[in-house]
This record gives C-alpha cells, sequence and structure tokens, in this order.
C-alpha cells in the first residue's frame, strides 16, 4: 500500500509547479486617483499595476524607491499598506469593427447597456506614429458637409485639421457635422455599389465635458443615424483625470485599427484643452516639475505623440489613413496661450471660431484670415476647385473692403461689387447645425454664385434663396447633381446642365 | 546638491561600509557605523538614519525569502526550494511559515519579487476571468 502511495506521490513530484511570477510592492501615499508604490522593482513604464478589489492602475513615475501610479476605476476602497503587484501588460483597448455603434470608457469598456464587446483584438494604447516610409501625401477629400470649411479649408484624410474657439462657438458643432455628412456620404456610396468606395468610420473622444453634453451628442447622432459608424469613447468631466488623460490615447488606438487594416476613419478630440489639464492634475500630483502656466515639461510630447499618430499610409501599407479633428478652447479669442500655440504647431491647419462673428448670427463662425489647411486644393475635388478657387481670396477682400467701407461714402462700382459679392458668399455660407450638404450640391450653389445666379437677389434673401436651391437639387435637378458626384468633374457639358437647371431654378424662386 | 540627494548619496556609503565580505549587511558593521556617527553626528542625522534604514532592509529583502505553504511539510518544501539554481547563486536564506490564506500550495517571496502556485491564486484567476 505505502509503495502505491509513494509511487503516486513521486509522480506528483515530479510534475512541473505552474508558479505565477510577479513583483509586487506596497501603497504607501493615496492621493486624488494617485497612488505611490513602494517595490515594484521591475515594472516598466506604462505597465498596468493591479490593486487590491480588481483596482487598476498604470504605473507612470518610475522613481528610485517608489513608482506613481494614476489609479483608474473606484479608489475609494484603497488604503495605505495595500498591495500592488505588476501584470506584465501595457494598457491596452478592444479594436475592430464590433465597436461601431458603441459608448465606451476610456479603457474601452462599454457604458451603453449594450451588452459586452465581442472584440477580437486589442491594441495597446500607447503606440509609436507611422514613420516617413509607410506615409504618403494627403490627397483624398474628407467632406465635412460645411460649405465654409470644404470651399476654403479643405481638409484631407489623414490631415490633423485644429478647430479652435471661444467657448459656444460652434466647435463640437463643426465636428459633429463632419461626421453626419460621413454616415450620409457612407451609405451613399454602399448604396451606389462603386467598387473603390471607401467608407470613414468615425471615433468620438469626449473628454472633460459635462455628461448632459455626451448624452445630447449621442442623441443626435442616433437620430441622424449616424451612430452606426461611429464610437463614443467618454471620459467626462466626473471620471477622474487619469480616465481623461487616456481617454485620447485610446480612441486613437481603435481609429489606428482601421487606418492599418486598409480603411479610413476620423477622430475627433473633444477636446485636448481639457486633456492638458487632466494630465497637469497628475502630473502635479506625481510631483513632477512644473512649467509655463504649471503644465509639466512634456505637455507639448503629450499631444504631438498622439496627433502624429494620424497619418495617411500608402499603397504598401494598406492605403488606410487616420484623419484627426482636435478641438481647443480659447480664452476670450487668445489662440496664443501655451496649449493653443502647441496644437496650432502640431496639427495641418486650423479652423478658427469667432465669438463676434457667431453673435452676428454667421454660423458656423469660421474666421477666414485666421482658418488655413495646409493641404489645400490638393484635398478637394476637381469640380469643388474650380468653383471655390478664389472664395477665400473674395471673402478675405470683402473682410478688409467692409472696414474701410465704414468711412467712405462714394465707392467706386468695382468696390462695390466686391462688396456685394462678399456679402452674398457670407449669406450663402450660413448654415444650421447637424444639417451638411453633400459635396455635389454645393458644388452646384457654389457655382451658381461665380456664375452671377445671386446677384439680382437681395443679400437678405440669400440664405433663403440657396435653401430654395437646395430643395430644387435635390428633386428636380438631381440629375446635374448625381453627374458631378459620378465624375467628380465640371466639364462643359455638365455645366451647360447646371446652368440650364439654375436658370429653371431662378424663374421658380423668383 | 539638494538636500534628498545629500541624504541619498551619504546613506549609500552608510550601506556599502556595512557590508560584509559576502556582500550581506553585517551586523558589526552596521553597529560600527551606528557608533561613529553618533560620535560625530552629520547635518540632517535623522533623516539619514531614516534612509539608512530603509537601505539596509531593502537590501537583506533580497537575499532574505519568506516561503508561505499551506498543506504538506514547509521545510521539506524550503530545502528543495534551496536546491533550485536561482536560489541557490543568490544564496538566499528561506525562512517558512504557514498561511491558511493560500488555501494550499505554496507562495515564496523574494525581495519584492512573488513566486506563487497556491489554490487562492487560481480561484483568483477564475474569478477574474468570468469578471
Amino acid at each position: 500500500m505505502n509503495s502505491i502511495t509513494d509511487l503516486i506521490r513521486n509522480e506528483i513530484e515530479s510534475l512541473s509547479i505552474d508558479a505565477s511570477r510577479s513583483n509586487v510592492g506596497k501603497v504607501t501615499m493615496l492621493a486624488d486617483g494617485v497612488a505611490r508604490v513602494e517595490g515594484l522593482s521591475k515594472v516598466m513604464y506604462n505597465e498596468m499595476v493591479e490593486f487590491p478589489n480588481d483596482v487598476l492602475g498604470i504605473a507612470l513615475n518610475l522613481e528610485e524607491d517608489s513608482v506613481g501610479c494614476v489609479l483608474l476605476g473606484d479608489t475609494s476602497s484603497l488604503k495605505e499598506g495595500d498591495d500592488a503587484k505588476t501584470t506584465g501588460k501595457l494598457l491596452s483597448v478592444p479594436v475592430g469593427m464590433e465597436l461601431l455603434g458603441r459608448v465606451v470608457d476610456a479603457v474601452g469598456r462599454p457604458i451603453d447597456g449594450k451588452g459586452p464587446i465581442e472584440s477580437k483584438e486589442e491594441y495597446s494604447i500607447e503606440r509609436i506614429a507611422p514613420g516617413i516610409i509607410p506615409r504618403k501625401s494627403v490627397d483624398q477629400p474628407l467632406q465635412t458637409g460645411i460649405m465654409a470649411v470644404d470651399s476654403m479649408i479643405p481638409i484631407g484624410r489623414g490631415q490633423r485639421e485644429l478647430i479652435i474657439g471661444d467657448r459656444s462657438t460652434g466647435k463640437t458643432t463643426i465636428a459633429i457635422d463632419t461626421i453626419i455628412n460621413q454616415a450620409k456620404i457612407n451609405k451613399q456610396g454602399e448604396q451606389s455599389g462603386k467598387e473603390d468606395f471607401r467608407p470613414v468610420y468615425c471615433i468620438y473622444v469626449a473628454v472633460g465635458q459635462k455628461n448632459s453634453n455626451i448624452a445630447r451628442t449621442i442623441k443626435v447622432l442616433e437620430e441622424t443615424g449616424a451612430m452606426e459608424y461611429v464610437t463614443i469613447v467618454s471620459a467626462p468631466a466626473a471620471d477622474n483625470p487619469a480616465n481623461q488623460y487616456l481617454a485620447p490615447y485610446g480612441g486613437c488606438a481603435m481609429g489606428e485599427w482601421f487606418m492599418e487594416n486598409g480603411r479610413d476613419a476620423l477622430i475627433v478630440y473633444d477636446d485636448l484643452s481639457k486633456h492638458a489639464v487632466a494630465y497637469r492634475q497628475i502630473s502635479l500630483i506625481l510631483k513632477r516639475p512644473s512649467g509655463r502656466e504649471a503644465y509639466p515639461g512634456d505637455v507639448f510630447y503629450l499631444h504631438s505623440r498622439l496627433l502624429e499618430r494620424s497619418a495617411r499610409l500608402n499603397e504598401d501599407n494598406g492605403n488606410g489613413s487616420l484623419t484627426a479633428l482636435p478641438i481647443i478652447e480659447t480664452q476670450m479669442g487668445d489662440v496664443s496661450g501655451y496649449i493653443p500655440t502647441n496644437v496650432i504647431s502640431i496639427t495641418d491647419g486650423q479652423i478658427f471660431l469667432e465669438t463676434d462673428l457667431f453673435n452676428k448670427g454667421i454660423r458656423p463662425a469660421v474666421s477666414v484670415g485666421l482658418s488655413v489647411s495646409r493641404v489645400g486644393s490638393a484635398a478637394q475635388i476637381k469640380a469643388y476647385k474650380k468653383v471655390a478657387g478664389k472664395v477665400k481670396l473674395e471673402l478675405a477682400q470683402f473682410r478688409e473692403l467692409a472696414a474701410f467701407s465704414q468711412f467712405e461714402s462714394d465707392l467706386d462700382a468695382a468696390t462695390k461689387a466686391r462688396l456685394d459679392r462678399g456679402a452674398r458668399i457670407v449669406e450663402m455660407f450660413k448654415q444650421t447645425a447637424f444639417n451638411p450638404i453633400p459635396v455635389e450640391v454645393q458644388t452646384a450653389i457654389m457655382w451658381g454664385m461665380q456664375n452671377d445666379f445671386f446677384d439680382s437677389i437681395e443679400v437678405d434673401q440669400i440664405s433663403d434663396a440657396v435653401t430654395s436651391l437646395k430643395e430644387y437639387l435635390s428633386t428636380q435637378g438631381k440629375e446635374v447633381c448625381d453627374e458631378i458626384y459620378q465624375s467628380g468633374k465640371l466639364e462643359e457639358s455638365t455645366e451647360q446642365n447646371l446652368r440650364s437647371a439654375l436658370e429653371d431654378w431662378k424663374r421658380t424662386f423668383s | 546638491m539638494s538636500t534628498s540627494n545629500r541624504v541619498n548619496k551619504i546613506a549609500n556609503l552608510l550601506l556599502s561600509h556595512s557590508l560584509g565580505d559576502d556582500g550581506r549587511v553585517d551586523k558589526d558593521k552596521v553597529s560600527n557605523v551606528l557608533e561613529d556617527m553618533r560620535k560625530n553626528p552629520p547635518l540632517q542625522h535623522i533623516e539619514i538614519l531614516k534612509r539608512f534604514a530603509f537601505l539596509v532592509k531593502k537590501h537583506m529583502s533580497s537575499y532574505q525569502g519568506i516561503l508561505e505553504y499551506n498543506g504538506g511539510n514547509g521545510a521539506e518544501m524550503a530545502e528543495r526550494l534551496c536546491s533550485k539554481d536561482f536560489i541557490k547563486s543568490n544564496n538566499t536564506e528561506i525562512h517558512s511559515q504557514e498561511s491558511q490564506s493560500l488555501i494550499a500550495g505554496i507562495r515564496l517571496k523574494i525581495g519584492d519579487d512573488v513566486y506563487e502556485d497556491s489554490l487562492a491564486n487560481r480561484l483568483n484567476n477564475i474569478r477574474k476571468a468570468l469578471l
């Protein structure tokens, strides 16, 4: 009997031990979502650290004797003396098509009550931006559906275009309009059956916003049918600063999946001012040296490493793209602040929104002088480029002349004509929120403006005229719009059809 | 040199004077160091001593292992562990103690490294996977 049990015991002892190895430490300080841990000598930078009660943290400060960890989730159960354990994993988020139509938190956990996300892949939230070799220049348009933007500040797929302005000037509206327009284009493209059609998937990252605002955005996207192409990453103001700091990186990783799999994606960071504030809060608690406006020294790197991850990849690398629309809130229109200048210098242009224009009823309140797209007309379809080429110059001349004309009583005919044209263009660009205009309709309206179809209409009637023309182009004039949509060009025959269509509309409008 | 840097530097120096030929903290040498400090107290005496104590504790924990076990013979397990190469090469001392919290299995802690094969740990992993 003994020999048999010895035999079994020997067999058990010969089996390898399946031991797990970890590196541990003790919490010595806890404050404002940050824990200082003694030990953890083998922890990696940005590694996930496990605390009791399934609380996770990220190792951000690796010092000689201690590690500074930002905590994610509910930290109320933690206390000094608790154990912390390395996990050997860097923080990652789920990625893939399964995330579309979902609302997730900063680390990709669903918060919309629609059940778990059955994602097959995970991406680390901190990734190295694509280098020089896999990139190509931006040459494909990303239509926002906003006439003032698409005509004067065209955005291309893979571009980083900053939306900047004071509070309540319509920054988020521009971003949401763009997302809605992508959904419309996607549906139109899928119905058209074009082989080379590439849908644009969208990620909206809400950082430090009110929960009510995020709920409103979700509602708008659902009502307009855009939600099926959108993932919302939510880190509201009520969330701890660590989540607010991580959310843009998590959202970016989700966008990168589309880019690396040969698809096009758009990501909106709303907004990076609050992101910088959250990072400043974490840095101060971690006792990192502070610099200008108490921001840490690496606040530029905070945004540059995020925005550099947006790119247009070449054919050898799948031809995908990730377009970024970061948002920055200015104070009293001051673009020379620390964070605004940083982000302006990183991005490929900016859409500057002015409070004065907004209050005058010019919405979207795009400032022509301060807004620019460094990609330029390379990101416009040929037809649109043809009609919108001169509009920015005309509008800039109008603003300058309008300022001078206040002091002049007698104006020469040429100046008066420019002022009239400018006033009409300003009216033409007025657009209601969440109502993007398809590019072919924009082209037709712009063509009408360039070919004097609006000259006989009173300035205060232009908005009505544009609305009426849009309706006409979506019904009787649909054929000519389809022609522009299919060819992307304004050939002579198309122009003739357009002329006859607009003459027909003009009669009905008059 | 900042205050904390100075304290750190002196404490490290004291630690190096406290080590024996085998690289371990030598009790006599520590006594000598403390005696010398008592005779010639430096600036920030208490801070230096606190830092010195921290460094000594940290250094000692790198070659002193704690083996927790539940079920089986702890002493035998400690002996078997001591025969392993990674323990031998570091000349680690193993102190064993019984721990009910493991339910069954072992947990070995050397410095801030923990090697664990216990039922409690496996159950915890299952719980996390199911959540």
